[in-house]
């Protein structure tokens, strides 16, 4: 029997000056399931993520993760959860400038319990990474930028990877060695939810979640 | 982390280092100066003139004339090298009128006197004489005037002495002539005082009185209130002065200083967002934007606090000719209020990273 980790329930999503960007989303993400969510640009994609780690807020509806509902949260404990049970990756990265892929790694080590310098590296050798730890951002290829920031989201072991467009900034070369690393995580039962709006790469994915106009048009 | 991300941001960095340090220095020298120049400047001060007077308690008048009733204050002045002049009095006949004779060590007086305009010269020889400048227009006396003074005790002898100048003073002492020595050694003065230059105002001359107290000496110093209080209060004044300037340029390193950080803070709201993205609370977040800030402030205080006693050093060098004594109570003082100016500062860039909104600032709206 399926379990369900994320459950969303009439989920709508105003922004200032009447932008409705998301309307009435029901949905069920199950554990060990890879879920593409893909649209055109302005369906919702982003939002719909950035309502699944905890940065931005509902406006109405009930969003329930991993059996908790995090209508109650507040923004620390919000931050909490999602340092404890959710890894991040960014179609831009976003890793410390002044700190190298190891320290990057071993940061959101510090942030969930203690850092564990052996254990970071050995993220950083899964994702073969290991003969850059030592660099800066600004020296890696944007593909070793990408998997230093899937080396950061998988080190706390979460039980639900969110990425978005993780492959928007990397040329092919790069773009199937990150869906191979995505690939091993959902053969490994990660449950992952990625936003793209490249066919190809949503077809990797064990369900596509197509949206438009900030709706849930179609399932596959 | 917290190195790094100073490093990384070199420029605010520097420019806050830059205005920290340079308050911290400010402080520094305020500091060292509150302790240590208020002691230099009243040496400087007493090269002014006197600021108490002593003479023999009334009891002791009899006493008078007994050369031990001054010993132990005179070696009490010698000990603590301290500038005295002794004045005899004697009332004479000059010209037929009734006049005030004061005896002195032309070099004592003169040291005493830095204040008195002198027309002509001061008296060195001991047949030369100073004339207050009310007694010469009484009996119409120049520099370079013979005057022949007439003991009232023996009205028959007669000591002439050569006028170098004319006194002006202000005060009593242009009523009086001023000799080195009286015109008979069996003179004898009606009253001696002295006149002295006493470091520490009140409580300096409190303690010279003790020790006197404990000699058994028959002197008393007495303070002459107005110049003490002029003192105190022209130090008082600069105290403030200094305090005011301080503040300002406090004041001004709060707000540089601020409007430095929350450029930095705006600067990196990504970072601010990525790190809440990835686990830091927002007590997280001020713990280590006021790490930054404590990091800096004390980088400062330190640098501050060794300019700063310098600055004072040549400053004072300068201005009072003397070397400054570091006070090692002023750097914790500076410590403390410059940690409290960074993280008063701190403070705004804390409430401009809290109001961060990660998901949007991610996007880069």
């Amino acid at each position: 029997m399926k379990t369900p980790v994320v459950i969303l329930d009439q989920v709508d999503k105003y922004y200032p000056k009447g932008v409705h960007a998301l309307r009435e989303i029901n949905l069920q993400i199950d554990q060990g399931e890879w879920t593409a969510v893909m649209g055109p640009s302005g369906s919702g994609k982003t939002t719909l993520l950035n309502l699944l780690d905890g940065l931005d807020r509902p406006t109405s509806g009930r969003i329930e993760i991993l059996g908790v509902d995090t209508n109650r949260f507040g923004a620390d404990e919000w931050t909490v959860f999602r340092r404890e049970h959710i890894g991040l990756v960014f179609q831009q990265f976003y890793l410390i400038p002044y700190l190298t892929a190891l320290e990057n790694v071993m940061l959101a080590q510090y942030y969930h319990s203690m850092v564990d310098k052996k254990q970071a590296m050995r993220a950083l050798e899964r994702i073969g990474l290991s003969d850059r730890a030592r660099h800066l951002p600004s020296q890696l290829s944007g593909g070793e930028q990408q998997r230093a920031c899937i080396a950061r989201a998988l080190i706390n072991a979460p039980k639900i990877i969110l990425a978005d467009e993780p492959t928007g900034n990397l040329d092919e070369e790069n773009e199937k060695t990150v869906m191979d690393i995505f690939r091993e995580l959902d053969l490994e039962g990660q449950t992952i939810v990625m936003v793209t709006h490249n066919p190809e790469l949503g077809k990797l994915a064990d369900r596509r979640i197509y949206l438009e106009y900030g709706r849930v048009t179609a399932f596959h | 982390m917290v190195r790094e991300s100073l490093l990384e941001n070199i420029r605010v960095t520097g420019w806050t280092l830059v205005a920290l340090t340079t308050s911290a220095a400010l402080v520094a020298m305020f500091v060292t100066m509150s302790f240590d120049l208020e002691r230099k400047m009243t040496r400087t001060l007493r090269k002014l003139g006197p600021n108490a007077v002593a003479s023999p308690h009334f009891l002791s008048a009899e006493r008078e004339g007994n050369l031990d009733l001054w010993k132990e204050f005179e070696d009490l002045v010698n000990r603590e090298n301290m500038a005295a002049a002794k004045l005899s009095l004697e009332v004479v006949t000059v010209r037929g009128k009734p006049i005030v004779l004061a005896m002195s060590d032309p070099g004592e007086l003169a040291r005493m006197t830095p204040y008195w305009f002198v027309s002509g010269d001061r008296a060195r020889a001991g047949s030369e004489c100073l004339v207050g400048k009310r007694v010469a227009r009484l009996l119409t006396l120049e520099p370079g005037m013979s005057i022949g003074v007439h003991s009232t005790s023996d009205s028959n002898e007669v000591t002439h002495y050569t006028i170098t100048g004319i006194i002006v003073s202000g005060d009593e002492h242009e009523d009086r002539i001023f000799v080195p020595q009286l015109p008979s050694p069996s003179l004898k003065p009606r009253l001696t005082y002295a006149l002295l230059s006493v470091p520490g105002g009140e409580e300096g001359i409190e303690r010279l009185n003790a020790a006197l107290h404990k000699a058994q000496s028959a002197i008393e110093i007495k303070p002459l209130r107005e110049i003490l209080h002029g003192e105190k209060s022209t130090l008082e004044k600069m105290d403030l002065l200094s305090s005011i300037a301080l503040l300002a340029v406090l004041v001004l390193t709060v707000l540089g200083v601020s409007s430095a950080l929350l450029s930095r803070v705006v600067e990196r709201r990504k970072e601010f967002a990525l790190l809440q993205a990835i686990g830091a609370t927002k007590r997280s977040l001020i713990g280590f934007l006021l790490l930054e800030g404590v990091v800096m402030g004390a980088a400062a205080s330190i640098g501050g606090f060794i300019l700063g006693t310098l600055i004072s050093e040549i400053m004072v060098r300068q201005i009072f000719h003397v070397s400054v004594t570091p006070q090692v109570i002023a750097f914790p003082i500076t410590c403390m209020i410059i940690l409290g100016v960074t993280l008063l500062t701190s403070s705004a860039g804390v409430i401009r990273a809290l109001k961060i909104e990660p998901a949007l600032a991610l996007r880069g709206e």
